[in-house]
């Protein structure tokens, strides 16, 4: 317990700051206290005092008897009290409480009291560079009578000099059947030009909502304020009075969301996106013009905003931005002096690889000796890494394009609303384009995460001449074939217990399939010194180090950490085995990576896995029945509340799983019942095929079950479902082995 | 609930609801699941190990306001023997003690430490006033040592209870010295010495007239965090230090000599509450209006404090042994077990019932109040006496019944008040009955599949368990997490029109009936059909890895569990095997299984016992060969052929 307890308190004490030891409230805590409290008695009335009707409603619609809590009403506003840019963003709700469940969720708040919003700035509650939240809550009972209580009562639970003073409030006296109303008020400074706020409002969350309701008020002379309403949601009601620009927004009867599976909210649930900002005079780049309300605005504002950070980005090149430059540029001219007749996409390959390297694989005497899977998360930023290859690339002129990708999970081209609602790759120009992004350290070009799949782009020059959109390109889908995964298993019999499985496996998994099995099981040291001679790196830094009189002991370091990671990675290997069979082996007897799948032309992890399994061979007699089914491990479910379906279907992406399993017939015994594992349901979202073949003492059984398709429209569920249940009902399959 | 905005969000929906565990499994045996490989991030850690660590203890004149300190130094030399790293050094303190000095020396040279100091939270624990200041020490390269000194104070030494001699890391070698003067009354029990050589010593210094004791070892191995093992107390060598008294010039300081002292001091709390009783007598005699006999009163009580009061547990300083007011809990409807045994008592004695406040310590502690020091509880319930009989109410455990005891309080010594005196008494302990689940069936064969009724009933901790699951589930998905549970997630045990008993009813056996269809249970190849009739094959994953476990391991709490299936063996078909019994009877457990034709039908019947939740390390290996036997029993089927 202790060692959990100092590993939890050394965690803790790396994220948090310095505070005092001593129980008593500081003076700056104390004084802030003072005027906390007088701005909470204000903020209280304020908020208490709205008239939306919604908040007189004590009555739970006999429709949601059955709801967990309901929302009776909610009310968010966001407003500035004055022109020196302060921000007010109330938010208040009144929720009945129906179960025990609800009662946990809203029996206790945290929040944080103080919190600086620059890293730059020690805590200072009520200057420009705080935010503050103030809170309150109270209790309607069943009775009639009411209890309140206010975030000033709350405990406190952590103080951070020097970023943040948490506390803890336990709401008194509430009981299911109450009702709840609490707000939550935070005041803070927009301190750039260029910030805005960024807020979503959902209409459709897992509690229904009677009344939902959003005010938004910001002073003509120094805002702008822009929305964008998605997927059927109302637009705002909007005005210019009283020198205030205003949007509002009242919607009755919000449902609960009923699908959670497979689905992609900022393409099918009603909600508004909304900027409140900084305005200026002329309207420009990333700027709006003051006193202005952009309604829906259009997207290619958004985009050119997007292509114009693109550009800077990109033009952004120093020794800051581009370390290590020397040795790139070294390893480059020796790769290409070495390889006469390199082509462009050669050479965009090492390049990227070599960039790779040099940022993720490469260690410096001065590292932190970290070599085990806890270096498999490593990644470069997204941005920086594709600026450096493609840097690179212009220099060997190689012609390359960013594209400006809208992630499938985040709002389509024709919906974005900020410019970070791109992200970016990189492309190189030509007939087979090899795609690059920045996908951690087994990233390998050639390589589109799923993410950005089927989505349109628009390209931007990877030239430092170019600054304009150079077109678009619609990034393809990947084929379910490209994201597989290949269960080959031999399966024997114990011959002193023939309810002893003895398993023979040799897996692979290629596309989106591989990055997490190569983050499980792949290990540092080997796939450092596999990377460093694909790339002609002549001396690793084990040698450099043990040539080196200052640094040679670390070389013996590095050895003893190299040997504990891999004594240790066999755990990794026992849990993949678990996970695949949902059943711990009886013992892990041997293990190995074939293939580590580090680049394009290597495009799956591959490894091989022996073992032994009890639990699949029940005896009958003197006959033994095999869960054959179950030997897949296990399959989706899809539970009876998700079974009705009218939203489409939002799948990560199109894949593919195929078992190869050879059972070897034991002498003695016959086996019967092949026959009915044999299934066939084929159709247009996926497909189930189970074959079998009998021959030499062996049965042979192929199972391939394919996801055709990442996306399907909510009229083809029933299609898919054939397949997901096949697969599931599959699992219950069983053969029997009888004695001759 | 979190305050950020769009709290619901994104996120939840893209994700998918995770239900919680009640949907997850279908058997309550936690300590299956988590005796499972447990690796910890120092376990086995060679790279690191502790040269010396070096500990004092002296008890020296404090202020007036805490007239005994307790100063303590501690040394210790870090040694890195395979690859540079850096280990996290923590001290805890609180209201009662104070961190004076940390420095810290790397390979020899002094290293500027800067503590991070901040507010100790424990899931579970609403508020702590517990302190945690540590930093992290580097350990340059392999063979270099590091060294961290620390002062610390104890302001009071009725908070100086224990010393542990286990550290995260292995100790070659540790000395403990406490330096007692005269006019310091204390008592030091070694406890689990036995086998952990220990050797010690005791010297007196004439020139500061105080007792100095001095303990050492070598070897120690690190600490062990593992899934349902003792508590530290059972586990490690420590020494027990009861502080009695102390002669100071202001006069003889009376601490805790013996449990009258330690009464005493508890006493003085609870008189200092304020409980109102007329507040807590209006909403007492409302809840037992409908109540005529006594039992029935504080039945509705005990029921009412477990279903109202929210469970939030406080430690805060002094407040951290002194109940809340009764009328403040009551209002609030939230306190921790010793506010809510507080207002169970003040209901109950304002109905006229003869209740008092317990203190205990749970079976996560080894001491009783033969060892009179703080750390021999650790939770207050409340007793009440009626016609002679004694009873107790611990209303933190949310659906337990009335006279039905939790694991970890059952058998454990209570300290009860008794006015200025007191009396000690044992919760009564419960056998293996009180807490049951029975599961029975009456299935028939239809083509493939199995069809029938099913009927469960649960009672005591089986109840608990099941009831505190299902009333973390939001109701609009409840059915379908029942189902989930009763099927584990298999759809072929396909389960409908399922009716239980009243979930928030737990002073009756709980209770679930359904219809079931288990398709594809049976297996048709040639004149023969083969049929399995366990579907949860409960513990069958219960084995013990005797290669890393390192502790006893104690099981949740006893526990009876049945499941009899009778299945109509069909028309045209004679049984031709039926597997064979198994009959494992354990002092501290039994495992039974066996098939049986009766006329038509083949009745089978299950029945796994757990009599005693220690589980020694000596009963391992017959644990795990009788679980073998156990999963073999799984493995069986029935033949049927036609006849």
């Amino acid at each position: 317990m202790k060692t959990y307890i100092a590993i939890l308190i050394c965690l803790l004490l790396l994220i948090t700051g310095m505070m005092a030891q001593e129980r008593k409230m500081e003076p700056w805590d104390a004084k802030a206290e003072v005027k906390y409290k007088k701005r909470l008695a204000e903020v209280k009335e304020e908020i208490w005092g709205w008239k939306q009707a919604g908040f007189k409603n004590r009555t739970v619609p006999a429709e949601y008897a059955k709801e967990s809590a309901v929302v009776l009403a909610k009310h968010t506003e966001l407003t500035t009290p004055d022109k020196d840019r302060e921000l007010h963003r109330s938010f208040r709700a009144l929720v009945a409480i129906n179960d025990k469940a609800a009662l946990e969720e809203y029996s206790e708040f945290t929040f944080k009291q103080y919190e600086t919003l620059s890293s730059w700035y020690p805590l200072e509650p009520f200057d420009k560079m705080t935010k503050v939240i103030y809170m309150g809550a109270r209790i309607f009972k069943k009775d009639g009578g009411t209890r309140e209580i206010y975030s000033d009562e709350a405990v406190v639970t952590e103080v951070n000099r020097r970023s943040h003073k948490t506390r803890k409030l336990a709401i008194p006296d509430l009981q299911i059947g109450d009702l709840i109303e609490y707000f939550v008020r935070e005041e803070k400074f927009i301190n750039h030009n260029t910030a805005y706020t960024e807020e979503i409002f959902v209409l459709g969350e897992e509690e229904p909502v009677l009344e939902y309701s959003v005010h938004v008020s910001a002073w003509e002379e120094v805002f702008a304020l822009e929305y964008r309403s998605m997927n059927g949601a109302p637009n705002f009601k909007q005005k210019i009075a009283d020198h205030m620009l205003q949007l509002d927004m009242l919607v009755k009867n919000v449902p609960p969301q009923p699908v959670s599976l497979w689905m992609n909210p900022f393409r099918q649930i009603p909600m508004l996106r909304v900027h409140l900002r900084v305005g200026v005079r002329r309207e420009k780049l990333g700027r709006r013009k003051e006193g202005t309300i952009y309604s829906n605005p259009n997207a290619l504002k958004t985009r050119d905003e997007a292509v114009a950070g693109i550009v800077g980005m990109r033009n952004a090149t120093s020794s800051s931005t581009l370390p290590f430059l020397g040795e790139v540029w070294d390893n480059v001219k020796r790769f290409k002096k070495e390889n006469k007749n390199v082509t462009d996409e050669e050479l965009t390959h090492y390049i990227y690889y070599l960039i790779r390297y040099m940022g993720l694989y490469r260690v410096n005497p001065q590292d932190a000796i970290v070599v085990d899977q806890r270096r498999n998360w490593a990644g470069l930023s997204e941005i920086n890494f594709l600026r450096y290859v493609n840097y690179m690339l212009v220099k060997n002129d190689i012609d390359a394009d960013f594209v400006l990708a809208t992630p499938r999970y985040g709002p389509a081209q024709n919906e974005v609303f900020e410019a970070d609602d791109f992200r970016v790759m990189l492309k190189t120009v030509g007939k087979k384009p090899v795609y690059m992004s920045a996908e951690g350290i087994f990233s390998n070009t050639d390589y589109i995460p799923a993410e950005f799949e089927g989505q349109k782009a628009p390209l931007v020059n990877g030239g430092p001449k170019e600054d304009g959109i150079k077109g678009n390109v619609e990034i393809p889908y990947s084929d379910a074939s490209k994201n597989r995964q290949v269960e080959n298993m031999k399966i024997s019999f114990a011959k002193d217990d023939l309810q002893q499985l003895k398993i023979d496996r040799t897996s692979s998994a290629s596309g989106h399939f591989k990055r997490p099995l190569q983050q499980k099981l792949l290990l540092y040291e080997d796939y450092y010194d596999a990377e460093r001679q694909a790339l002609g790196i002549k001396q690793s830094f084990m040698e450099e180090f043990a040539d080196s009189k200052r640094n040679r002991s670390l070389a013996d370091e590095y050895r003893n950490a190299f040997d504990k990671a891999r004594k240790d990675v066999k755990e990794s290997f026992l849990d993949e085995v678990k996970e695949q069979f949902d059943i711990s082996p009886e013992s892990l007897d041997g293990y190995k990576v074939l293939k580590m799948g580090l680049r394009h032309n290597v495009p799956e992890i591959a490894y091989n896995t022996n073992f032994t399994m009890n639990g699949y061979i029940k005896k009958a007699g003197s006959n033994y029945i095999i869960d054959a089914g179950r030997l897949i491990g296990p399959q989706m479910s899809i539970k009876p509340s998700q079974r009705e379906r009218k939203a489409d279907i939002y799948m990560s992406f199109a894949r593919s799983f195929e078992y190869n399993i050879e059972f070897q017939i034991p002498e003695g015994y016959t086996l019967e019942g092949a026959d009915k594992l044999a299934r066939n349901v084929d159709n247009e979202c996926g497909s189930f095929v189970v074959t079998t073949k009998q021959a030499e003492g062996k049965l042979t059984v192929n199972v391939k079950k394919i996801y055709k398709n990442s996306f399907a429209p909510a009229a083809k569920w029933p299609q898919l479902l054939e397949m997901v249940d096949a697969a599931e009902a599959f699992q219950q399959q069983k053969i029997l082995l009888k004695k001759a | 609930m979190l305050c950020t905005r769009n709290r619901l969000c994104i996120n939840l929906i893209l994700c998918g609801l995770s239900l919680p565990a009640l949907a997850a499994g279908g058997n309550y045996w936690p300590e299956v699941a988590e005796n499972k490989r447990v690796v910890s991030a120092f376990e086995e850690n060679k790279n690191i190990v502790i040269r010396e660590r070096k500990e004092r203890y002296e008890f020296v004149k404090g202020d007036e306001k805490n007239p005994v300190w307790v100063k303590q130094s501690f040394t210790t030399f870090y040694r890195c023997d395979e690859y540079r790293g850096s280990v996290p050094v923590v001290e805890f303190y609180d209201d009662y003690s104070r961190v004076d000095e940390v420095k810290a020396y790397v390979n020899g040279d002094r290293m500027k430490v800067k503590v991070e100091h901040d507010y100790y939270s424990v899931e579970g624990l609403f508020y702590s006033d517990a302190r945690v200041c540590g930093f992290m020490l580097p350990l340059e390269k392999k063979g270099t040592e590091s060294r961290v000194e620390m002062q610390k104070t104890v302001l009071d030494p009725r908070y100086f209870t224990s010393i542990f001699f286990q550290e995260e890391f292995f100790q070659e070698q540790k000395e403990v010295t406490l330096v007692v003067p005269r006019w310091m009354k204390i008592e030091i029990r070694e406890m689990n010495f036995a086998k952990a050589g220990v050797k010690t010593s005791k010297t007196y210094d004439e020139k500061t007239n105080a007792d100095i004791y001095t303990y050492s070892a070598k070897g120690i191995k690190a600490s062990k965090s593992e899934p349902h093992a003792p508590g530290p107390s059972y586990l490690y060598p420590h020494l027990l230090v009861m502080t009695h008294a102390a002669e100071t010039p202001s006069g003889k300081i009376t601490y805790f000599s013996n449990v009258n002292d330690l009464y005493a001091w508890y006493r003085s709390l609870v008189k200092e509450i304020g409980n109102d009783p007329a507040t807590v007598k209006a909403t007492a005699l409302n809840i037992t209006k409908d109540k005529k006999e006594d039992i029935d009163k504080i039945k509705a009580v005990y029921t009412w404090v477990q279903e109202n009061i929210r469970y939030i547990a406080f430690e805060d300083g002094i407040a951290g042994f002194r109940p809340a007011k009764a009328q403040d809990v009551l209002e609030k409807k939230y306190g921790d077990c010793k506010g809510m045994a507080n207002l169970t008592k003040e209901m109950l004695a304002a109905l006229g019932l003869d209740a008092r406040l317990c203190w205990i310590g749970t079976r996560h502690i080894a001491y009783d109040y033969s060892t009179p020091t703080l750390s021999v509880d650790n939770h207050m319930i409340c007793a009440v006496n009626l016609k002679g009989k004694q009873y107790f109410l611990d209303a933190t455990e949310t659906y337990i019944g009335f006279d039905q005891y939790a694991e970890r309080i059952q058998g454990r010594q209570v300290l009860i008040e008794n006015g200025d005196q007191f009396t000690l008494s044992k919760v009564p302990l419960r056998t293996f009955e009180q807490n049951r689940q029975v599961e029975k069936r009456t299935l028939e064969i239809d083509g493939n599949n199995l069809t029938g009724k099913v009927d469960h009933q649960y009672t005591g901790e089986c109840t608990e368990y099941i009831l505190t699951q299902a009333h973390q589930i939001k109701k609009d998905k409840l059915e379908e997490a029942l189902e989930q549970f009763l099927s584990k997630e298999n759809r072929s045990y396909a389960i409908s029109s399922v009716k239980t008993s009243d979930l928030h009813d737990w002073s009756k056996d709980m209770t679930i009936h359904y219809d079931l269809q288990h398709k594809d249970a049976v297996n048709n190849f040639g004149d023969e059909l083969y049929v399995e009739l366990d579907f949860r094959k409960e513990m069958e994953d219960a084995g013990i890895d005797t290669t890393l476990r390192e502790h006893d391991l104690w099981l949740s709490f006893k526990r009876q569990l049945v499941q009899e299936t009778a299945l109509t063996i069909p028309a045209g078909y004679k049984v031709k095997s039926l597997p064979p019994a198994v009959n494992i009877d354990q002092p501290k457990y039994a495992f039974k299984a066996a098939y049986e034709q009766q006329a038509d039908k083949i009745v089978y019947r299950k029945e796994i016992t757990i009599k005693d939740t220690h589980l020694e390390k000596k009963d391992f290996p017959t644990w795990n060969n009788d679980i073998k036997k156990l999963r073999q029993t799984y493995l069986e089927q029935i033949t049927l052929t036609k006849k």
